[in-house]
């Protein structure tokens, strides 16, 4: 657990430090951070694989950009789709991905990043629980709060895992709280093993 | 002296929002407590204890904008009312009167 702490935090550092780089234009310094990157991701180093095989196919514009016409980028969609692991937040990362791709796309490990990015999200199973199991006047604001508080506070201390973790414990106890039936039923045994799990993380 | 003694937790919430201001919301007064207490408090209690304040009229609240950072949701404000500054204030004149600013053993 450790071990995927410190990787999730090598992974954190790396991206902040892509970004800064691209923003500044410089992008052959990048690559070797993004090389690291992805080896810290196994799913990420997949579809860079994948990128770097469709890349290779299409003519370059100018340095550091290429064009995708429509015909790959129908293909491009395909191939990432049928990927074993393509979860639900990162069919949300692709759907930003196919606005980019109607013109010119940046370096296209930098999309790969993207969806990298997106598991970084909070779960939405427990998003949706959230909305079903809260009462109307909670619901326009606990949701908001604990995605506030996942994205500004605990993302950057725990990373992506220990993050959503974070999430479901809150999710439960705030239910367990908020719900009289879930409090009933859920007091006890469950908010304690979720605050015992995040703890021997933490 | 009234009845209005509030709860222990009570307390922290209300003294939250007399530190935080214009700026009350959950994710605000859950860190204010948090980080000067140093317990991990569920948003869960902290909203279940400001409506019990809001019934007794200890605290108001008002709903502000949707956000996308906070996935579309608005943030909703708290506000603490005169009847809460005084049953904070009888709170803590009770503990005063009890030497509970002093250090006992």
């Amino acid at each position: 657990m450790a071990e995927h702490l410190e990787r999730e935090r090598e992974y954190s550092i790396a991206l902040d430090e892509l970004k800064k780089r691209t923003s500044r234009g410089e992008r052959e310094t990048a690559m070797p951070i993004l090389a690291k990157l992805m080896a810290v991701d196994s799913e990420g180093e997949a579809l860079l694989g994948t990128l770097r095989e469709f890349s290779e196919r299409l003519p370059e514009s100018r340095f550091g950009q290429r064009l995708m016409d429509k015909e790959v980028q129908v293909e491009f969609d395909k191939r990432l789709l049928s990927m074993s692991k393509v979860t639900a937040s990162r069919q949300e990362a692709l759907a930003k991905i196919e606005i980019s791709l109607n013109g010119y796309v940046e370096e296209p490990r930098l999309i790969v990043c993207s969806l990298v990015r997106a598991k970084r999200a909070p779960p939405t199973a427990a998003y949706f629980l959230l909305d079903l199991l809260l009462a109307e006047a909670d619901r326009k604001a606990i949701p908001g709060d604990l995605v506030e508080e996942f994205a500004t506070s605990i993302l950057p201390k725990y990373g992506a895992r220990g993050a959503r973790l974070w999430f479901w414990t809150q999710t439960v106890r705030t239910i367990a709280t908020r719900n009289p039936v879930c409090r009933w039923l859920l007091v006890g045994g469950l908010v304690r093993f979720g605050e015992w799990i995040f703890r021997a993380i933490g | 002296m009234g009845n209005d003694q509030l709860g222990r937790f009570e307390e922290l919430v209300l003294l939250a929002l007399v530190r935080l201001r214009e700026n009350a919301y959950g994710v605000t007064i859950r860190r204010e407590i948090a980080e000067r207490t140093g317990r991990d408090v569920s948003f869960g209690a902290v909203y279940t204890t400001l409506e019990r304040l809001q019934t007794k009229g200890y605290v108001s609240s008002r709903i502000g904008e949707p956000t996308p950072e906070r996935g579309g949701r608005a943030k909703r404000y708290f506000r603490i009312e005169a009847p809460g500054i005084r049953a904070l204030n009888e709170t803590r004149e009770t503990v005063v009167r009890m030497g509970g600013l002093v250090h006992v053993g």
